[in-house]
Formats: C-alpha cells, sequence, structure tokens
C-alpha cells in the first residue's frame, strides 16, 4: 500500500475536496482506495453525505484505546474505505479539553504514529491511502508527512500560497520526500492566476503537475447536494483535470510498486 | 310493405342480432364482418382479433397510401395504380452515407461485399491465422540490416559497381529479348507474380527495389514485343491511330523508368539541431507575398509568422502587398511586420518578392504563401540544415491542407484517401532529395539569400518561378534539402475551377520550363538531376496521352480498326502482366501517399484543360500570358460545374456508345473474334468509370456552400457565467469566432457570454465570447473585444503549435490495390448516376411545369 499526504501552505486550498475526489476516482481506477482525514476538523462525514461529525474514528485509538475501532471507517458505494477523524461527543461537540490534550501529546511524542496505524491496516500492494491534513506547518500535517510516500501538495492560485511555498518546499526536501505540486482551483479568466501559475511553473520546473485544476462553481454546489462532483458534472473542465490527475497517481503507484513486488520475488 | 316498417324491421333485426353477437348496434362494417369469424371477448380480456385486424388495415393504407374513408372504388383502383410521387434521386449522397459507414469510412460497396463474404471471409482468415501461427517469423528488420551492411561493404570495391549495373543490364536486355511461347509467357508472369505477391508483404527497402527491378524486367519485355510484334497495321488509317497509341505508350513508358529513378530512395532527412548559442543564429526574413486575398486570410498568417521560435532581433516579418491596400498598411503597422509594396506588378509574385530582397538584408529569406500558417517550430526545424551544410541554398518542406480540396470535398474521402498533394510532398519530394534535386514550391520554404541573387532572384521567365529557381540554383553546384515534416498549413482551394486553373498554371509553368530552360540542354546539372526534373515536367504532358488512352477503344467499336497489331490471346499474355506488375511495384512505391487507379481519377479529369496550355507553351513559351497570383479567382464562370464536366460528358457519351456499339459488333459482323470486341469494351469501361469520377466532382461542386471556416480540431475549456467549466473541443474557426462541439447539449441563449480558454503548452490561454448560435451539441461562438493581441494568442494556441500537424501521415491509410479499384469503380458509378441524375432534373426543367427543386 502507499501513503499520499495531501497538504498544503495555506488555508482553503482545496486539500479536502482533492482528496475524496481523488480517492474516488483512484477507486474506479482499481486501486484499493482508503480516505484518511488527519484534520482535527472532524469534517469528512459531510463529504460522504452524513449530517453529523464522526463520534469514532483515528482518535478513537487515543481516546478509548480499548475499544475495538476496527470498523470506524464508512464505506460509500462506489467502494472507497473513509476513516474520520472521529471524537465528537453526543451533543455534537468535540473531545473536551483533556482528551484533546491527550490527542496533542500523542500526535508530539510520537511523529510516527499515523505511520504505524496505517502500517496495521491491510491494504493490497497497489492500494492507496490518501490522507487529508489541515494547512501546514502543523503537528497534524507533520504526521501525514512523516506517513507518506508521496507528498502531494496542493497550491491555490493565490499569492500567499507563493510566498510560503519556498519554506515547506525546503522543507519537504530536507525530509527527502517525494513530491507533486498541484494547482488548483485555477481560473483561465483571471489575469492574477495566469500569472502566478506562470511564477509556479518557473519556480517548480517539472515537480509542478501539468493538470492543473480549474476552478468551477460546481464543486461547491455538488457538495451542498451531497453529490459525487466527478459522477454529477463529468463534462466539466475540472473533472476532466482530475480525472487526469488521478490517472497519474495511478501510474505513479503502479511505478512505485512495481520495484517492491520485483524484490519480493 | 311500406318503407318504414322495412326500415323498422331491418333495425330491429340488427339490434337482436347485435345483442347476439355481443357487438354494438351501430358498430361498423368491418365489427361486424370481424364478429361473425370471432366471438367477444370475456370481461377483462383484450381483444385480440380486433387488434390485429386494425395493424392489418393500418399497415394496408400506408401501403397503400389512402386516406381512411375512402371509397371501395378507391380501393380497388389503388390496387393497381401507384400514387404519384417525387422522383427519387439515384446517386447516393456520400457525405450522409458516411454515417452508415461509421468509424471505418470504408467504401459502401466494399461494406456491402464484405457483408455478403463475411462467412467466407471468417473460415478463410482464421485457416491462415492458423497456418501463419505455425510458420516460423523472419526478422525481416535484421535481414534487412544484414542487406545494408553487405550491400555497403560491396559499394567500396573499386568498380564493382560498375561491373554489376553492366551485368544487370546485359541479364535484362536477354530478359527483354528472347522470345517465348505463349504459354511459357503466362508461366513466366505466373511467376514473376508470385514473386511480387510475396516480396510485397515483407517490409523494408530491398523488397521494394526488388519489386521495382522486376516491373522493369516485365515492362522492357512488353516493350520489346510492343516494337516487334505490334506495329503492323492493314491500312494507312488503322496505322494513324496505332501509331497514336504507340506513341501514348511511349510517355507513359518513359514517365514509368524516370518515376522509378526519382523515388528509388526516399532520403527521410531529419531535422539538424542548431548551436547552443543563439546569437550565433543567422537573421530570417520571412516574406509573405500577397495580391488580392482579403485581410482575414492574410493575418492568421501574418501573426503565425511574428510567433515563431527565433531571437526577435534577428527575425523580420514581412508583408508584401501587390495590391497596396491602405487596410494591410495599417495592419502592418499595428502589428509590427514590415510592409513592402511597388509602383508597378509585373511579374506577379516572383517580381513581389524581387521587389523585396532589394529592400531588405536578412541571410535568409523564408517564403510563405498568405493563406499558409506557420507553426512556432517552423525555423528551428529548417535552419538547422543550412547551419550543418553551407552549401545548402534552400529547404523546403511539405504544403499540407487542412481542409479538403474539392475532390475530397465531393467524393468524402477527406482524410481517407491520400490527395493529389500527398504524393509529391510525402514521396516525390523524399525521393527527389536523394539525388539533391528537391525543387522550391513556392512556399513554406527557406532559401539562403546569396545563391538565389546569384541566380538573380525568383525567376520571371515562367509561371512556375518556384521550380524554375531551383533549377537555376542547382546548375550552380548548390544543395537543395526537404524535410517531409509538415511546419505549416493552409487552406485547400474551394472550388474545382479554382483548382483546375492551379493545375493549368503548373502545367503551363513546366511547359515554358521545358522549352525556354530544358533541364537536359544546359551545364551543371547531375544526370540524376536531369531525370528529376524532366519526369517533373513530363508529369504535366499527360493531358494528351490520357485522352487518346480515354477514346482509343473506340476506334475499334465504331469503326473496327485494330489499333494494337496482336490477337486478344498475345495481348493478354503481354499487356496484363506489364500492367499487373507496374501496378503493384507503385502501390508498393507509393503506399500510403497514393492509391492506386486514384492518379488515373485526378488525371482523368484534369487531362482535357491542360492539353491546350502544355501544347501552346511547347509551341510558344511567351504566348498567353496568364496573371499568375490569383488563386481560383482567375478563372471565369467558363469552367464552373456543368461546363467543367462539358468534354467529359461527351467522352462519357462516347465511350457508352461505344460499349452499345460493341454489343452489336459482338452479335453481327465480328462474330469470329469475340474476344476483341470483349476486351475493347472492357477498356472502355474502366473508361467510363474514370469518366464517370470525373463528371461526379464537377457534379457536386456546384452544391457545396463555400464556407469560410477553418477546420481546427484542439481541446477548449468553456468558461460558463455562472463559473462552471466544460471540456470540449473546437471544431472549426473563422476570423473573430469559433465553433464548439459540446459533450453536450446546454442551453445557451443567444448572445449570452461566456469564456474559452485554449492552452498553449500548460498556459492556458482566454477569450471572452457571447454565444452566435447553439444547436444540439454544436455551439458558435462570437469573441468579444477582439484584437490583434488576441488574435496572435488564438493562433498560438492552435495553428501555431509545434505538434500541430505531426500526426498527418499516421492519418494516411495504407494502398490495397483491389480496395482502391472498388473504390474508383464506385465512384465512377456514382457519378455516372449523378449525370442521368442531372439529365432527368434538365429533362423535368424543360418539360415539367414546376420542376423538383434540388436539396
Amino acid at each position: 500500500m502507499k501513503t499520499i499526504a495531501v497538504v498544503s501552505p495555506v488555508g482553503g486550498a482545496g486539500r479536502t475536496t482533492l482528496t475524496v475526489a481523488l480517492a474516488g476516482l483512484l477507486m474506479a481506477r482499481k486501486h484499493a482506495a482508503l480516505a484518511v482525514e488527519c484534520d482535527p476538523r472532524n469534517v469528512f462525514t459531510f463529504y460522504c453525505g452524513l449530517r453529523t461529525p464522526a463520534r469514532r474514528g483515528l482518535v478513537s485509538h487515543v481516546v478509548s484505546p480499548t475499544d475495538d475501532w476496527s470498523d470506524a471507517a464508512l464505506e460509500t458505494d462506489d467502494g472507497v474505505l473513509w476513516l474520520p477523524w472521529g471524537g465528537a461527543r453526543g451533543d455534537g461537540r468535540g473531545p473536551d479539553a483533556e482528551t484533546a490534550a491527550a490527542i496533542a501529546a500523542v500526535l508530539h511524542e510520537q511523529p510516527t504514529w499515523l505511520r504505524d496505524l496505517l502500517a496495521r491496516i491491510d491494504l493490497p500492494g497497489h492500494g492507496v491511502a490518501l490522507v487529508d491534513t489541515p494547512a501546514w506547518p502543523s503537528v497534524h500535517a507533520s504526521q501525514a508527512i512523516a506517513a507518506a510516500d508521496l507528498v502531494l501538495v496542493v497550491l491555490p492560485p493565490q499569492p500567499l500560497a507563493c510566498a510560503t511555498l519556498p519554506r515547506l518546499r525546503s522543507e519537504l526536501k530536507a525530509l527527502g520526500k517525494e513530491t507533486v505540486y498541484v494547482a488548483n482551483a485555477a481560473s483561465p479568466a483571471s489575469q492574477l492566476h495566469t500569472d502566478i501559475l506562470t511564477l509556479l511553473r518557473d519556480a517548480l520546473g517539472a515537480e509542478l503537475s501539468v493538470y492543473r485544476v480549474h476552478a468551477d462553481t460546481g464543486i461547491p454546489e455538488a457538495l451542498a447536494r451531497n453529490e459525487n462532483f466527478v459522477q454529477a458534472a463529468p463534462h466539466s473542465q475540472a473533472a476532466h483535470d482530475l480525472q487526469g490527475l488521478a490517472s497519474w497517481l495511478s501510474n505513479w503507484i503502479h511505478a512505485a510498486h512495481q520495484p517492491a513486488a520485483g524484490a519480493k520475488a | 310493405m311500406s318503407r318504414p316498417a322495412f326500415a323498422s324491421m331491418r333495425s330491429r333485426l340488427r339490434s337482436a342480432m347485435a345483442r347476439e353477437m355481443d357487438i354494438d348496434a351501430d358498430a361498423g362494417r368491418g365489427m361486424w364482418a370481424l364478429r361473425l369469424i370471432f366471438r367477444a371477448p370475456r370481461a377483462g380480456q383484450r381483444d385480440w382479433p380486433a387488434i390485429a385486424s386494425e395493424r392489418l388495415g393500418r399497415h394496408l393504407r400506408d401501403e397503400l397510401g389512402m386516406e381512411p374513408d375512402e371509397s371501395a372504388g378507391a380501393w380497388l383502383w389503388r390496387l393497381f395504380f401507384r400514387p404519384r410521387r417525387r422522383r427519387v434521386r439515384l446517386a447516393a449522397n456520400l457525405r450522409s452515407a458516411r454515417h452508415y459507414r461509421g468509424a471505418r469510412r470504408g467504401s459502401m460497396l466494399l461494406g456491402r461485399i464484405g457483408q455478403w463474404l463475411a462467412p467466407v471471409q471468417g473460415v478463410v482468415g482464421r485457416a491462415g491465422r492458423a497456418v501463419s501461427s505455425r510458420l516460423p517469423t523472419v526478422p525481416w528488420a535484421r535481414v534487412g540490416q544484414r542487406v545494408d551492411e553487405w550491400s555497403s561493404g560491396l559499394d567500396r570495391v573499386p568498380y564493382l559497381k560498375q561491373v554489376i549495373l553492366l551485368l544487370a543490364f546485359v541479364v535484362a536486355v536477354a530478359f527483354w529479348t528472347t522470345p517465348l511461347a505463349i504459354a511459357d509467357q503466362f508461366r513466366l508472369f505466373v511467376l514473376v507474380c508470385a514473386v511480387m505477391i510475396i516480396a510485397r508483404r515483407i517490409p523494408g527497402r530491398w523488397p521494394t527495389m526488388l519489386m521495382v527491378s522486376l516491373s522493369i524486367l516485365m515492362t522492357g519485355r512488353y516493350m520489346w514485343w510492343r516494337i516487334t510484334q505490334t506495329l503492323n497495321f492493314a491500312t494507312p488509317v488503322e496505322a494513324i491511330f496505332g501509331y497514336l497509341l504507340f506513341a501514348a505508350e511511349i510517355y507513359t513508358w518513359i514517365v514509368l523508368f524516370f518515376g522509378y529513378i526519382q523515388t528509388a530512395w526516399p532520403l527521410n532527412r531529419q531535422p539538424k539541431p542548431l548551436p547552443e548559442d543563439t546569437d550565433s543564429w543567422p537573421t530570417v526574413d520571412v516574406y509573405i507575398p500577397t495580391y488580392n486575398e482579403p485581410l482575414t486570410v492574410v493575418s492568421p498568417a501574418v501573426l503565425a509568422a511574428k510567433s515563431m521560435d527565433w531571437p526577435a532581433d534577428k527575425l523580420r516579418v514581412y508583408l508584401l502587398d501587390d495590391g497596396s491596400r491602405e487596410e494591410f498598411a495599417r495592419f502592418a503597422d499595428a502589428v509590427g511586420v514590415g510592409y513592402l509594396t511597388r509602383e508597378e506588378h509585373r511579374y506577379a509574385k516572383a517580381g513581389n518578392i524581387n521587389h523585396a530582397l532589394a529592400l531588405t538584408s536578412g541571410e535568409f529569406v523564408a517564403i510563405f504563401d498568405c493563406d499558409h500558417i506557420p507553426t512556432r517550430s517552423f525555423l528551428q526545424t529548417t535552419m538547422g540544415e543550412f547551419i550543418a551544410d553551407p552549401q545548402c541554398a534552400m529547404v523546403q518542406t511539405p504544403h499540407h491542407f487542412f481542409s479538403p480540396d474539392p475532390f475530397e470535398r465531393n467524393f468524402d474521402t477527406f482524410l481517407r484517401i491520400p490527395n493529389e498533394g500527398s504524393l509529391f510532398y510525402g514521396l516525390i519530394q523524399d525521393g527527389n532529395d536523394f539525388w539533391n534535386a528537391t525543387f522550391f514550391c513556392g512556399s513554406c520554404a527557406v532559401i539562403r539569400r546569396a545563391p538565389l541573387m546569384e541566380v538573380g532572384g525568383i525567376a520571371v521567365e515562367t509561371v512556375t518561378e518556384d521550380a524554375h529557381t531551383s533549377l537555376k540554383i542547382h546548375r550552380r553546384g548548390y544543395r537543395t534539402a526537404y524535410l517531409r515534416i509538415v511546419q505549416a498549413a493552409g487552406l485547400a482551394t474551394e472550388s474545382l475551377s479554382g483548382h483546375i486553373g492551379q493545375r493549368i498554371r503548373w502545367a503551363r509553368g513546366m511547359a515554358q520550363i521545358f522549352r525556354l530552360d530544358n533541364p537536359w540542354l544546359k551545364k551543371g546539372l547531375t544526370f540524376f538531376q536531369r531525370i528529376c526534373y524532366s519526369n517533373a515536367m513530363l508529369h504535366f504532358f499527360y493531358g494528351i496521352p490520357r485522352l487518346i488512352f480515354l477514346s482509343m477503344p473506340c476506334a475499334f467499336l465504331f469503326f473496327g480498326l485494330h489499333v494494337f497489331g496482336a490477337d486478344a490471346i498475345s495481348v493478354m499474355a503481354y499487356v496484363f502482366p506489364y500492367l499487373f506488375i507496374s501496378g503493384l511495384a507503385n502501390s508498393r512505391i507509393q503506399g500510403q501517399y497514393r492509391h492506386s487507379f486514384w492518379a488515373e481519377v485526378y488525371e482523368s479529369v484534369l487531362a482535357w484543360y491542360t492539353v491546350l496550355p502544355t501544347t501552346i507553351a511547347f509551341i510558344n513559351p511567351k504566348k498567353g500570358k496568364f496573371n499568375v497570383t490569383a488563386k481560383g479567382g482567375l478563372i471565369e464562370d467558363e469552367y464552373l460545374d456543368w461546363s467543367t464536366s462539358k468534354p467529359y460528358v461527351w467522352l462519357l457519351a462516347v465511350n457508352l456508345a461505344g460499349l452499345v456499339a460493341g454489343v452489336v459488333r459482338i452479335f453481327t459482323v465480328q462474330r469470329d473474334e469475340p474476344v476483341t470486341v470483349l476486351m475493347n469494351m472492357v477498356w472502355s469501361l474502366f473508361n467510363v468509370a474514370m469518366l464517370g469520377a470525373a463528371v461526379g466532382v464537377a457534379k457536386e461542386a456546384r452544391q457545396v456552400r463555400v464556407s469560410h471556416h477553418v477546420p481546427l480540431h484542439v481541446p477548449a475549456t468553456l468558461v460558463l457565467a455562472d463559473g462552471k467549466t466544460i471540456a470540449c473541443r473546437t471544431e472549426n474557426y473563422s476570423t473573430g469566432g469559433l465553433g464548439i462541439v459540446l459533450p453536450e447539449a446546454l442551453p445557451l441563449e443567444r448572445g449570452a457570454p461566456l469564456g474559452v480558454a485554449l492552452s498553449r503548452g500548460d498556459i492556458d490561454y482566454y477569450f471572452p465570447a457571447v454565444v452566435a448560435r447553439n444547436s444540439g451539441n454544436r455551439l458558435g461562438l462570437k469573441f468579444e473585444e477582439w484584437s490583434y493581441e488576441k488574435e496572435t494568442q488564438l493562433i498560438q494556441c492552435t495553428f501555431g503549435r509545434a505538434d500541430a500537424w505531426v500526426r498527418w501521415e499516421e492519418e494516411l491509410v495504407p494502398d490495397a490495390p483491389l480496395h482502391s479499384f472498388v473504390e474508383v469503380i464506385e465512384m465512377g458509378y456514382q457519378g455516372v448516376l449523378r449525370l442521368f441524375d442531372a439529365c432527368l432534373d434538365a429533362a423535368e426543367a424543360v418539360f415539367v411545369r414546376h420542376p423538383r427543386r434540388s436539396e
């Protein structure tokens, strides 16, 4: 199984959107896909059509270590497994201060906490776990990066993304992580977007994926309607872009999986 | 009994019977008849007999075209006389037939034959596959490589080549002149045929050479037999016709042999890299001559030329306007290109370019016709050749057309069957390149200034200044190169008359060069350069021989003249092997660039029109000045559709009459030699097919709307007003507008604003637009805020892309001679049907008051 961390140096870049869309598209490409939410916002359930935040999930392991949480993941009708952050209480509030502190302590003390947890999941060799994160830098994003075989950096065409990019980039270089940068929500009608894309291309060269995802108002509308955007608007350019990106990732997973298989044999 | 009493009794009886039979008392006659036989259904069940009889009745009414409630008399009448209905056209509409043919777009006739033979084909195919899977495979590529190594090793031995060629010649002469009995000649044919059929399945160049050699042997044998055995005529009239035919044949032999030499070894040159340091790159002037074309045609070429990848300080684009138009001067000023114009307009395009040569100073000159749009990579692809070879004076690239020419349009063969130009640019120029005889073709080429000035600029003596100029350059010992990589594309001539006019100009010009500056007469050319040039010129003299072939069978069918002094059996033993083998060899050489038998169609159409210009130019090259620049617009209505095809209608009529005469002859006067009559009839039938195709081309031309939309297929993104995006493809381009194919229909009003984004590499260019029309999944857009800057961006995203035309060769389909034969016959048949339809239309127009309108 390969782990892909979806990170971004700014908020609102579209990480969760990309994570869930790519998980579905990779599933359609015959990869057993697991979407993991390593983000205390705990919003994953809303993306798969539920109305309440998840009670169980990744943090169940910290909050109630005795419980069996192996069935905490949800399965949508396209076969993707969704593992939310969890920890919501009956009244809709998040974990109390004490629990939150305990969770934070675990995350800070065990940098490979997520990685170890994911290692316990039994997915086939060409399976993939996509990890959604809050904006980097954060302990959650660092956990995801530590767990990742590939870091997918989502860049919105915003000035701040350009400003914060060099720090993230050198951090990832220092960690020796394989990285791909994806521009998201770029509108060809905006001169600013076009200029920022040019700037990013100059800075990143071949590391910037050729699959830039176009801005499309259909994406939030699909979320509001509880629809899968790619299936609801298959002819939209954004859906085409996501398909392209998913194909690229699928090829990457096969290529990354192949040498390992060869070594085993 | 009184009348009312009778009526009341009748109604009582009726209601009693109705009760008994369980029907409504006032039901129709049909219902009564039905109930006499079938019982009424039980409650809750369907009345099947009634439903069936209702259907039957409706079917009968449909079939006979009857209204409901018509009298019995009308029914009876209609049983024997059908209603008046509109005459159906016999010729198929090939363009609508395309949809039936489906994705493969094969020939319709072949499709039908294929359907009949599908079971047989399945069995044979399966057996063939079973056998071939058991046979050992031969690594042909490696064998070819080995042969290459041997031959290059042998090549190093001095005088060996000459000795081998001499020996081969001796053997060939022996082969040609050895007399054989008819039966042995047949056996030889079968043997050679077998070798050919095996050789054509082997890839590589050596089997091609084998096929060509065999063809030369068989042709030589035929020639020897033809010269020694068949030139005996009974009467002087027969002799005249016989020698006419013989002369036409000599022409075809010369062209055949020259063609073999010309295309013996296509060079397939690859682009040479440029030096890293762009400072050392030379300066290039780009000339775009124009005369009377509208600015909308010229501006894409200018903007694309300006966007070519080359250091900005070393690239100068000039618009050479021979029309001295104010609009063009303003345009050139606005987009920042040079504008050159002159007072007098002598020598048309050549004079225009020569005038510009005097005013500019770039080391190299790139010339584009004003409707040829270069890609951004044009200069980087071509210029490496000049730097690698300082003696190289010119690099030519193919002329590519992204719209169908009249032939392709009228017979719907675009992208299915290679057009006239594809043989020249796909094969002949590449073959010329091997002999260092690449011609300049007037556009899409770069010339080094120094050699061009040395020969006095572009040649002005003839109307094909391009070929003449390169001839002069070759005489000075310079080299030229051909790159078979499409780096520019343009619109094909739109009308048949324009197409014919262009060919007439080429034919005239070539004949002029042949007279004024014959490649055989002056010093400076190598032997093979002379052959290449003279073959290019001889090619345009096909008019007279073609007309002779098209009319000669009638000499026998009408007048019983034996123009071919041999009996039918020996004709079969010598003519068929020659035609068959050379056909196979040519099919192998020309492969995907020309399909067998199509050359005959093209030539048949043009033959009549090239006869006079070439003959006049040959007799007096100075006579009959044409205005050269105008493309198409020059030929008046004189040649348009029906008048264009008039000579062919006559020839067709003569051949059809010849067929009738043949039938009469076979049963009356010539009962002693039916095979001769039959053979002439087959020949005539073949001519009918060719002429039918020629007529058919002209027929449709009239109906086709002249369109100014340039076909253009690239992916695009629509950005709707509400921020949603649609991935779609463009379909065509016209100045300030774009046609789009949508993946699904969209509810867009006319005038609705939206945006369309096209990409160049990974940069999106955005064009705001409004909806001009919206029907189904086709959308027409009109750009807003259109400017030259936007147009430049659009050109860069579309025609200017370096990869815009790289796939043109992949789209070509390899030749299959039999397939092609059926297709040509089908076109001929359709052409005859079109003619027949048109005759009926004409007759109707005369005799019927309300003639049927053409659709």
